[in-house]
């Protein structure tokens, strides 16, 4: 009893300062914005980026941005200041081009003025949190009236589940409204849907320009594309192959109509679906892994950019206007470069547990080693162990418990030890 | 003679148990009024679209209510058998110490226990008058941990309470709050879904850790 | 097993404060035994001690032959402890702390507890916490007799209590201590009444000294002297005079030694010794005199 006693209180100990120790020295020695962003620059023709300078800057090359280094540069090693920087990228900074009276720009033999950029840019992102599966969902759906009679979107009284059927449930009673959801649910049955549905992708909110309604994945994984048009069902089976395995959908209103959204599978091959008869054109991405990376495509009237990346290395790939890969690059983020305090700690804990990771909307309890470095930890903690057993002369099979206790928990395990201290406690 | 034992601290915790009782039905009705309150300042599916879609806790300030409860608990319970030393009485009944304390925990944590799932309860059930199935489960899961968290801070409660020395009885401090602030890290409604069980088991390891502190108490040096 | 207590080298201090240095008792089976000292004198630690709730720096103690830090359950069951101060569960009511012990102990005869308390004249259902501590102990010595032990530890049980309290309980505890072969252990600053039923004390001083002996002895042979204000050196106390205290009358000597060696030691100290007189003396002036009174 008393060893149960004692290591429950040493275990819940341990894990106590897995998770704080490193989350005081987040708080202590982190730093902010460790990534890297970068973009294809249609005026240089090459990859340029911003990050943030870790260890000795070379001299005179880098910015105080709000009091963190950050230092600007391409792929050829150029460095840049930030107005050079943005003037690089004219569609990203078009509003600070305009204010610097760099509009318009002559860029490719076209002209672009201010409203031109404005309009013909678009960014999407997808992280891996906002995959389905990777953050607690809402469970029910709104679908949004796409023609309005008035101007601006309007929230619908009803929000729906995918089951066995699509079910509304207004809002003002909370009950089924049997009629609409009748009404539904046949319509996507005439069109071959088959219940459960797997999937629902809308953008819930009627800040947008205007509504695209919501596209469905059915329990074959057939996609269809369903829209509330002056109340009735519009609904509408897309081309769209169930055999490729839908994983996510993104979809975005944006005005330029040149596509729906994001369409991941489960092979982790990522497409944009087409205005043009929900074609899917697949974004040439090599080593994409939704699960771990920030994905993101920048299109502007010229150039569409693929950037992704994970907490290392940053991939980008340039496209033409019709999707056809330019140009790639690889580069190894600066911020992913341990800083001497991350060093240090991490030959003093043998490892951290985490209960946030930025790649879920989910709490976690991730368990982080530290390799080779976790073993010195370990080792050092073991023989600040021994030393003060051999010294105290102590012995004994809970010493010997103790001694397991560290070898698995490092200084965790050495400091939980002051708190049950093991001559005190024997009857 | 467990079931004496058991008895006798039901006897001594009723008229609390009771109060803290009070204490989270009050809380509830007020859940309830705030959550009514929604529904009269807006339409309904502008409720739906802020609780639904942007997260909105009009449950929020339930948050701390079990780590009150199980504070409060622990404490008119282990408070007065450390007045005067009076714990020796149970522990010198010719009960085995492990069993005594356990005994004491076991009626504390089944006091608090059931509190908390008067308040799960109530949260779904009110919740429920409202909302979809889905947002009910969602609400249970946001507010599960925040139970976990009540249950936590009885144990640690009773670990700071029982300890006989200051020291350790600071560092016991230390380490409750911190096993408490386990489950009150917030995020995303919902968002402790998949790691409750492994905080349960989490929980029910830290729950023998009593007894150290309480072995301490009965055979300690001073 | 012939000794019920058994107390074996016992060191213990608070920090540099030295409470016992080598203190060896015994209290055999069938014995009444009063632990005697002044407050402060570590009483109440050296229950704490024999009953395993407080570790002693050094030396064991056993009861009915148990390590005190490792009282069984059994042996547990046939010791009955009462706490300084009667502590008791306050919330809980006269029946319902007498159901609850009931349940403990397999000898428990609740007409002794009821025999007790009944002249409380309280209804059953009155809570402890309502009551006076005389009221309290009559609970508190109701329950250890009805537990029925072989070894009552009672510490310090003439706090708080008038004088008829006491007497009743001593009448109930004469009563129960007929029955034969109970073993005592009784602490108190007070000695009244003790006298009827104790066969041995020991008396703890400050410091760590301790005296054991038996009360016949102790009563018979321990003396007090007068000695008439005189003007001559006043006398200091010896290996012969256990105390000395200065009274309004002359001067108060203490001692196992009868008239005429006092004198001759008076005389050995450079004193005087003329009107050295005995005065016969209670129990109580006894042990105030054996102790000292401050």
């Amino acid at each position: 009893m008393l060893l149960l006693a004692r290591y429950a209180l040493m275990l819940t100990a341990v894990l106590v300062l897995a998770v704080y120790v490193p989350m005081l020295f987040d708080a202590s020695f982190g730093e902010r914005d460790k990534k890297t962003h970068m973009f294809y620059s249609p005026v240089l023709k090459k990859f340029i980026w911003r990050e943030l300078v870790v260890g000795t800057p070379p001299e005179g090359e880098i910015e105080d941005v709000h009091h963190a280094q950050y230092v600007q540069m391409d792929q050829d090693g150029n460095r840049y200041t930030r107005r050079d920087f943005e003037t690089m990228l004219p569609f990203i900074y078009y509003k600070n081009m305009d204010v610097w009276g760099l509009l318009p720009l002559e860029l490719e033999g076209q002209v672009f003025d201010k409203e031109v950029m404005r309009d013909e840019r678009q960014v999407m992102e997808l992280k891996p949190r906002q995959i389905a599966g990777r953050s607690p969902g809402d469970g029910v759906h709104p679908l949004i009236e796409s023609v309005p009679d008035r101007a601006g979107l309007v929230f619908p009284e009803e929000r729906f589940r995918l089951d066995q059927a699509m079910s509304f449930i207004n809002a003002d009673f909370n009950v089924l409204d049997r009629e609409k959801s009748i009404a539904y649910t046949q319509a996507l049955s005439e069109e071959g849907f088959v219940f459960p549905g797997r999937l629902v992708a809308g953008k819930p909110t009627i800040l947008k320009p205007f509504d695209e309604g919501v596209f469905l994945v059915d329990h074959a994984g057939a996609v269809f594309h369903v829209k509330q048009v002056e109340g009735e069902p519009w609904v509408v089976r897309t081309p769209i192959d169930p055999a490729i395995g839908v994983r996510h959908i993104k979809i975005s209103e944006n005005s330029r109509r040149d596509f729906y959204g994001l369409l991941l599978t489960n092979d982790d091959k990522i497409f944009v679906i087409s205005y043009d008869n929900y074609e899917l054109i697949p974004l040439p991405v090599d080593n994409y892994d939704p699960d771990r990376m920030d994905f993101k495509l920048i299109v502007n009237p010229l150039y569409r950019t693929a950037v992704y990346s994970d907490d290392t290395v940053i991939r980008a790939v340039a496209m033409d206007s019709e999707y056809t890969p330019i140009d790639s690059y690889e580069h190894v983020m600066a911020g992913a470069t341990p800083t001497l305090a991350e060093q240090v700690f991490s030959y003093i804990v043998p490892f951290r547990v985490d209960m946030s990771d930025p790649n879920t909307g989910y709490a976690v309890l991730r368990v982080t080693t530290f390799g080779v470095n976790s073993l010195i930890a370990i080792g050092m903690a073991l023989a600040a162990f021994v030393a003060v057993a051999l010294r105290t002369r102590a012995k004994g099979r809970m010493l010997a418990l103790d001694g397991v206790l560290v070898a698995f928990s490092g200084i965790y395990g050495l400091l939980a030890m002051i708190l049950a201290p093991r001559e005190n406690v024997c009857p | 003679m467990l079931k004496a034992l058991l008895l006798k601290e039901f006897v001594k915790l009723r008229a609390f148990w009771i109060v803290a009782l009070v204490f989270n039905m009050c809380m509830l009705g007020y859940v309830y009024i705030t959550m009514n309150g929604l529904f009269r300042l807006d339409h309904a599916e502008v409720v739906w679209y802020r609780v639904i879609h942007l997260g909105q806790l009009y449950y929020s300030s339930l948050t701390y209510v079990p780590a009150v409860t199980g504070l409060f608990i622990a404490a008119v319970q282990f408070f007065p058998e450390m007045r005067n030393q009076r714990f020796r009485i149970s522990l010198h009944l010719p009960i085995a110490p492990h069993l005594i304390v356990m005994g004491h925990v076991f009626v504390g944590f089944l006091a608090v226990a059931v509190i908390l799932i008067i308040d799960l309860a109530g949260l779904g059930l009110m919740t429920h008058t409202r909302f979809p199935g889905e947002v009910v489960a969602r609400a249970l899961t946001t507010a599960a941990p925040w139970m976990l968290a009540g249950l936590s801070t009885y144990l640690g409660a009773t670990l700071v309470l029982l300890e006989p020395t200051w020291k350790i009885r600071m560092l016991n401090f230390a380490v409750a709050a911190g096993m408490t602030g386990l489950f009150l890290r917030g995020g995303v409604p919902g968002a402790y879904g998949p790691i409750l069980p492994i905080l349960c088991a989490a929980l029910l390891i830290y729950t023998p850790s009593v007894l150290l502190p309480a072995y301490r108490f009965r055979y300690r040096r001073v | 097993m012939k000794y019920a207590i058994e107390v074996n080298n016992l060191h213990h201090c608070y920090g540099k404060r030295v409470i016992y240095q080598d203190l060896n008792f015994k209290v055999p089976r069938g014995k009444v035994f009063g632990l005697l000292g002044k407050n402060g004198v570590g009483k109440t630690t050296l229950i704490k001690i024999l009953m395993g709730f407080l570790r002693p720096t050094g030396g064991e103690c056993r009861i009915l032959g148990d390590n005190s830090h490792a009282l069984s359950p059994a042996t547990r069951c046939k010791v009955g402890l009462l706490f300084e101060g009667h502590l008791a569960y306050e919330f809980m009511s006269i029946e319902g702390v007498e159901r609850f012990f009931a349940t403990f102990y397999p000898k428990w005869k609740r007409e002794l507890y009821y025999g007790l308390t009944d002249r409380l004249g309280l209804p059953k259902s009155h809570k402890i916490a309502n009551m006076s501590e005389g009221q309290r102990s009559q609970v508190v010595l109701g329950l250890i007799m009805a537990q029925q032990p072989e070894v009552m530890i009672l510490d310090d049980y003439t706090m708080g209590l008038d004088a008829g309290y006491r007497r009743l309980f001593l009448d109930y505890l004469a009563d129960y201590l007929n029955q034969g072969d109970i073993t005592v252990l009784v602490t108190s600053h007070i000695v009244q009444d003790l006298e009827k039923f104790v066969h041995e004390v020991i008396f703890l001083e400050r410091g760590g000294q301790a005296s054991q002996m038996e009360l016949q002895d102790f009563l018979q042979g321990f003396r007090q002297y007068l000695l008439p204000k005189n003007g001559s050196k006043p006398p200091q106390k010896s290996d012969l005079l256990k105390n000395v205290e200065e009274t309004s009358q002359g001067t108060m000597l203490y001692s196992f030694a009868d008239m005429g060696k006092v004198s001759e030691h008076l005389t050995e100290q450079g004193g005087d010794n003329r009107g050295l007189c005995e005065i016969p003396m209670s129990f109580e002036d006894a042990f105030i005199g054996f102790t000292g009174r401050y």
